[in-house]
């Protein structure tokens, strides 16, 4: 049996992440051209950011709750997961179009993995989104609520870094949900489970040590949990708080077997295509 | 050895059949009745290196299906491919070096972005280096015309203007094969001329493979020597174009949009098709009487403000077909 030589298997491996690299950083410059999209869905994000905080607020002045965090610091909690969701495009109704439009010829016919192109495409919209949500979202928040959360920058800077790698996550089982389309002809109604788990379980709307312990246990064992939680509870000023080493270590298992899924997944859904139109 | 030979290719879908109304629903839900569709029956042809074939059929004839096929999207139910040496479905990441494709109602460029930024993107995506991929496009540039497009956001650009630049972007590795599927569609009488005199000259000097699907007699007239029509999942007619141009294509249409409201046109081998105020339309029998004839006789009647002259339809090709017992 022939084998390729390892060094140019290397410098193949290296090419083809070159290539991710320039659609990401295409995808980038795209959507940075959409300045009016790009500026409403961030005062959308803003906007709910701030029903939040009020949210907050009133539970702590109402004592509805014995909170075991500081008021402000749950509200900047409840601001980064909402950010979070506002981070990634979407991504599941891309590769839906692709299959519905039967654009999916046009880019199954191309020498680099279709799916591999979206997510990196998504991953250079999503940095587009990064540049300013982390900078005058985080003004936005810090001036309503009226400072830095305990954790200090330190705690922030963390929470936002995890907060981009659980994004990933996020875009790639969008694209797990958006690949079901070459089966079921629509995605829709993977990603809304999908999103309903996220969303409950991630704890969008409150911490999830606040949950029965049951559903905080099984939270813990979804990737959810790294995409919202695990990130933003780090400006949460508390003694019982995963570290960054147990965020990292989880981010990378959830990554290994999302990747294998995704692969597996995208394979086995190819092989059904029944490409449309025309 | 052929740049594409296909033998005995066949392809059926199963679609799921519903009756109408809420008891055929539930009933569909519950045991569902399916049915084997056939989209390609046992076709056989082979292209050889250079040469530029027109790929031709009405709707859901199997023209798409067997374009898809070729260029290893879909899998066949049974025949074996050969495409440049590849077998498409086996090897599609190897074969998309090889092929292009310009499908006329999808674009590959990005929207808001320059023409160029796609370019860049697909010669880094197709392992282009640097110094190659800038004399490439410079070529192409010249070719199309299109350096003035070049740093122009898609989304400003005319549909004519934007199919040059999607010609250039399936043309910048240099394919060996190119499948057009309906290249010229929706676009005006001059822009279809110069995508066809583009992808003609191009594709003789890099000596690429053309296959190409249109309902345009005018594109395979222009572009290709070779015709295959298909029909119905099968192959109708292997022949030159010339064979079918002479044998099938006896008719041109005319339009006149005349200044007087209406004039007394009788000649042999013209019928009117079509009257209305200062308008009519001419089926011109061209083995019986000349096009030019024709005008200068309508021109001796009345002044024009307007003619256009036209290829049947398609469909009107295939009736003659059909009527001359090849079917």
């Amino acid at each position: 049996m022939v084998r390729d030589n390892p060094q140019k298997m290397k410098s193949d491996y290296l090419k083809k992440l070159y290539v991710l690299y320039v659609f990401a950083k295409t995808s980038f410059d795209d959507h940075m051209g959409h300045r009016l999209r790009l500026f409403f869905r961030f005062v959308m994000c803003v906007f709910f950011m701030f029903v939040f905080i009020e949210f907050w607020r009133l539970i702590a002045r109402e004592n509805f709750i014995d909170l075991p965090f500081p008021v402000d610091d749950v509200c900047w909690y409840a601001c980064l997961t909402q950010m979070m969701l506002f981070l990634s495009p979407r991504l599941f109704i891309s590769i839906d179009q692709d299959v519905r439009s039967g654009d999916i010829s046009y880019l199954l016919i191309r020498p680099i993995s279709y799916i591999a192109m979206r997510v990196s495409e998504g991953i250079g919209a999503m940095s587009a989104n990064a540049l300013l949500y982390y900078t005058a979202g985080i003004a936005c928040v810090g001036f309503y609520i009226g400072g830095l959360p305990s954790t200090g920058w330190v705690g922030l800077g963390t929470a936002l870094f995890f907060l981009y790698l659980g994004s990933i996550l996020h875009l790639m089982y969008q694209a797990i949900s958006g690949i079901t389309a070459l089966w079921l002809q629509q995605a829709e109604a993977f990603y809304r489970i999908y999103q309903k788990i996220l969303i409950v379980l991630g704890g969008l709307y409150m911490p999830i040590p606040l949950y029965p312990d049951w559903l905080y246990t099984l939270s813990k064992f979804t990737p959810v949990y790294v995409m919202m939680y695990g990130p933003a509870q780090f400006v949460l000023g508390w003694d019982n708080g995963e570290s960054s080493a147990e965020i990292l270590g989880l981010l990378l298992f959830w990554f290994a077997v999302t990747i294998f899924l995704l692969g597996w997944f995208y394979r086995a859904c190819v092989s059904r295509l029944e490409v449309n139109g025309g | 050895m052929s740049a594409i030979s296909v033998q005995n290719l066949s392809k059926s879908f199963r679609i799921k059949k519903q009756t109408p109304g809420f008891s055929g629903t539930l009933k569909s839900f519950f045991k569902p009745d399916w049915q084997d569709v056939t989209a390609l029956d046992n076709i056989s042809f082979s292209i050889e290196r250079g040469e530029r074939v027109a790929f031709i059929g009405p709707n859901g004839a199997g023209k798409s299906t067997t374009i898809k096929i070729l260029s290893g999207i879909l899998n066949p139910s049974q025949g074996e491919v050969n495409v440049a040496g590849l077998t498409p479905w086996e090897e599609r990441q190897r074969l998309s070096y090889e092929i292009g494709t310009v499908f006329g109602q999808r674009s590959q460029l990005w929207y808001h972005l320059p023409a160029r930024d796609s370019f860049t993107l697909l010669a880094s995506a197709y392992g282009l280096d640097k110094d190659t991929y800038a004399s490439r496009l410079s070529q192409l540039t010249d070719a199309f015309d299109i350096a003035d497009l070049l740093d122009k956001p898609v989304r400003q650009m005319s549909l004519g203007q934007r199919m040059r630049c999607e010609v250039v972007a399936s043309f910048l590795h240099k394919p060996a094969i190119l499948f057009l599927d309906e290249p010229t569609v929706g676009l005006d009488v001059s822009a279809k001329s110069v995508i066809r005199d583009l992808v003609y000259e191009t594709s003789i000097e890099d000596g690429t493979t053309i296959l190409l699907t249109s309902h345009d007699t005018g594109d395979m007239e222009r572009v290709c020597d070779r015709v295959i029509l298909i029909d119905e999942g099968q192959i109708v007619i292997d022949a030159p174009v010339s064979k079918l141009r002479s044998s099938y294509i006896s008719r041109k249409i005319i339009t006149l949009h005349m200044s007087v409201s209406d004039i007394s046109f009788e000649m042999q081998g013209v019928e009117i098709a079509e009257k209305a105020p200062h308008k009519m339309v001419l089926n011109v029998d061209t083995s019986q009487q000349n096009v030019s004839t024709v005008i200068e006789k309508a021109l001796s009647l009345a002044s024009m403000r307007d003619i256009s002259i036209e290829d049947p339809p398609m469909e009107d090709v295939l009736r003659s077909i059909y009527k001359n017992g090849q079917g």
